[in-house]
């Protein structure tokens, strides 16, 4: 097993300068930048310019700001490390099958499985490197045969990548113990009793290392070398998209908010185009400082991955909102995820609908309640408002029985109103009568018993309808052939 | 004929726009010779038709019966949305409509009937889509066109007749009014066609009991309260 690990020194710093501060303006690379870690107030990332001054990774703060008065400080934040190493897993998880995580600067990709698809380190690393210059982050990258020691060499600095095992073993050996990721303790202890490299390490046996050194310090040789199982956390790829962007610069006009917000939808097309899904809404959260963030929710109705298309539509929601406070931050997130494609059209209809009457029936009862998506069935009645009855839709008919059937000729009354009212309403108009009476009668001894004498009439605005009359007097109208 | 248009018209390449190439297989004959004629073959078998209808019960609803009888061996969903009463079983099934096959949408509003009618037809699981909506922006019928043509679905949208100018982009735009012997229909605007005269469609083949035949019968009127006011009709009175 190989393994190439991408150790990343200056992951928010990079994070950082690719944000966009303004329109059409990236962060300014030649000024002296540095991220200070509160907790030890010392350097612990810094850019270039930083680097020609002097400043160095672990000075302290008051040293650096003495080295240069116009070194620009942020604070360092894990958070922020720690989305974007995930978000460059995710990246490059197009590309290598398994990546593991070493929280909060690293990882750790498989080399030797993915060989039979790049055929040799020189293609598979391309592959990376293309992604990595892609994300604009800067890495220190090694080889070796467990995670932990591309990790240590990586750390180390940069190696070539063509190395065979006699090779790495030797940059391995060069290896002061001081880079072991030991507790302190430990490293003290080997360098009194005069161990300063590795490669004196391996000269001990094993069980002389146990006995002076400790079960963790023989453990984590065993990880080092192989002879013990390393446990890793490998990448697993989120289900839905979110992306947090903190803006450099507070923005005031929404239109502004478009530039950043280009760059987070390509991002959610990447998402979804690599999971073969379409999304039917998003939902924009914009961050103020003081009060409560705003959220835009922007649907579309088939579902769409393309980013320009959603840029449209977000354009076109961003125009009309106003800001009510300057923007700290936006949050981009998906909504309902459907797979693209779903079903197999048939090749000879050309119809291009891509929904099974099954799904159609539960897109619709999610949207306004089950109880109001409906199917009808027919019962055995003569009373017109029991002789059919509202059901749930999709369900095979009931098979004994008769009237549940459809179409059954000659047992159907000839002609009823498409539409029935609710309730039967008392005349307010002049009818014609065209057909009638037909005399329902429904047995006296049952629940709501019927009498009465129906007649299709035509008012005077030229509407076919059905009436009634009962015995005890009184003209309803109780339905419409529409 | 000039002898430009002469010339564009021996190339091909001069469209009359009465007569569109039309694919006859793309259309679904109505069920009434009539109309057919109108139309030059039958309603499209995609596409939006908006049906202005002067009042509830003329016969809007039959004048479809035929052509959604046909669209029955696809097994395809018949959606009716937002009809504005109980949508009788009996009816449907008198019409020759799979029962199993229909889907009614009850008590949604005019917002949710708009949403369910783009699903419906852009599924492309329905052969047919019945909405009842009085109010729709020219933006709303764009979309629910895109949506039938992408779904292959038939929608016909059922307007009382409040907006004749307003012009939709919609495959079909008529208007019917109530007539003795049928439908008083008037097509202002076809796709790939010119709109038609106004013409009265007779129903009295399909529908005996549902229209009145011209020649004078003996008609019985009503006795409303007030019984003294018996309804008088001018124009029979003044033939008998």
């Amino acid at each position: 097993m190989r393994w190439l690990y991408l150790h990343f020194p200056s992951l928010q710093l990079d994070a950082l300068r690719q944000l966009p501060t303004d329109a059409n303006q990236l962060a300014d690379n030649s000024k002296p930048m540095i991220i200070v870690d509160p907790k030890h107030n010392a350097v612990c990332q810094l850019n270039d310019a930083a680097k020609l001054l002097g400043i160095t990774i672990g000075m302290g703060l008051a040293t650096a700001i003495a080295l240069s008065g116009e070194l620009e400080l942020v604070e360092y934040n894990p958070q922020i490390e720690q989305t974007r190493l995930h978000e460059l897993a995710l990246w490059l998880y197009q590309i290598v099958a398994d990546i593991a995580l070493f929280e909060p600067d690293g990882l750790a990709l498989e080399v030797t499985g993915m060989l039979s698809l790049y055929d040799d380190v020189e293609n598979y690393w391309q592959a990376i490197q293309t992604t990595l210059q892609q994300q604009q982050v800067s890495y220190q990258r090694a080889i070796a045969n467990t995670p932990l020691a591309a990790r240590l060499l990586a750390r180390d600095g940069n190696k070539p990548l063509g190395s065979n095992d006699h090779i790495i073993s030797r940059q391995l050996n060069r290896l002061s113990v001081r880079q072991l990721e030991l507790p302190q303790p430990h490293i003290e202890q080997l360098q009194r009793v005069g161990i300063e490299q590795l490669s004196q390490l391996w000269q001990i046996s094993g069980k002389e290392l146990g006995r002076r050194f400790g079960l963790e310090v023989l453990n984590y040789l065993g990880r080092l070398k192989g002879d013990l199982r390393q446990p890793l956390s490998f990448f697993e790829p989120p289900v839905s998209f979110s992306k947090f962007l903190e803006l450099f610069h507070e923005i005031n006009q929404s239109q502004v908010l478009l530039f950043p917000l280009k760059r987070m939808v390509q991002d959610m097309e990447t998402f979804l185009n690599s999971r073969e899904l379409v999304v039917t809404s998003v939902t924009l959260t914009l961050h103020h400082r003081d009060i409560e963030p705003m959220h835009l929710t922007i649907g579309s109705a088939t579902g769409e991955y393309k980013a320009d298309k959603w840029m449209t539509l977000i354009t076109l929601n961003i125009e009309r909102t106003q800001l009510v406070a300057p923007v700290t931050g936006i949050t981009l997130t998906s909504g309902e995820l459907i797979e693209k494609n779903a079903t197999v059209d048939d090749m000879f209809s050309g119809s291009k609908g891509n929904m099974t009457p099954a799904q159609l029936v539960s897109l619709l009862q999610a949207r306004v309640g089950s109880d109001r998506i409906v199917s009808v069935q027919l019962h055995q009645d003569h009373r017109p408002e029991y002789a059919f009855s509202y059901r749930p839709p999709l369900l095979a008919a009931k098979k004994n029985l008769p009237f549940a059937q459809d179409n059954l000729p000659g047992i159907l009354p000839k002609v009823r109103p498409l539409i029935l009212l609710d309730a039967p309403q008392p005349l307010t108009e002049k009818y014609t009568v065209l057909q009638g009476p037909e005399r329902v009668r429904s047995a006296w001894w049952g629940k709501h018993s019927v009498y009465r004498d129906y007649f299709i009439a035509r008012s005077a605005g030229g509407e076919v309808c059905w009436l009634f009359t009962e015995p005890q007097g009184g003209w309803y109208l109780h339905g419409y052939f529409c | 004929m000039s002898s430009i248009l002469q010339a564009l018209q021996i190339n091909h390449l001069l469209f009359n726009a009465s007569h569109m190439p039309c694919d006859p297989d793309a259309l679904l004959a109505s069920g009434y010779s009539q109309l057919d004629n109108k139309l030059h073959g039958g309603w499209p078998d995609k596409g939006i038709i908006e049906l202005q209808s002067d009042g509830m019960g003329i016969g809007e609803i039959r004048l479809l019966f035929p052509a959604l009888k046909q669209l029955k061996a696809k097994e395809q969903l018949y959606a009716w949305i937002a009809p504005p009463g109980r949508l009788n079983g009996q009816a449907l099934a008198n019409a020759g409509l799979p029962l199993a096959n229909t889907l009614i949408a009850t008590d949604v509003s005019d917002k949710e009937a708009f949403w369910l009618a783009e699903k419906s037809l852009r599924s492309g699981c329905c052969a047919a889509v019945i909405l009842w909506c009085d109010e729709l922006e020219p933006n709303q019928a764009k979309r629910l066109q895109l949506a039938a043509k992408e779904g292959h679905s038939l929608g016909f949208i059922i307007r009382r007749q409040s907006n004749v100018e307003q012009s939709l982009p919609v495959s079909i735009r008529m208007s019917t009014s109530a007539s003795k012997q049928g439908l008083q229909i008037n097509i202002h605007k076809r796709l790939g066609g010119n709109a038609a005269p106004p013409f009265t469609l007779d129903m009295q083949s399909q529908w005996p009991e549902l229209t009145q035949p011209p020649a004078v019968s003996p008609i019985r009127q009503l006795p409303i309260n007030p019984v003294t006011s018996l309804p008088i009709n001018p124009s029979r009175s003044q033939m008998s």
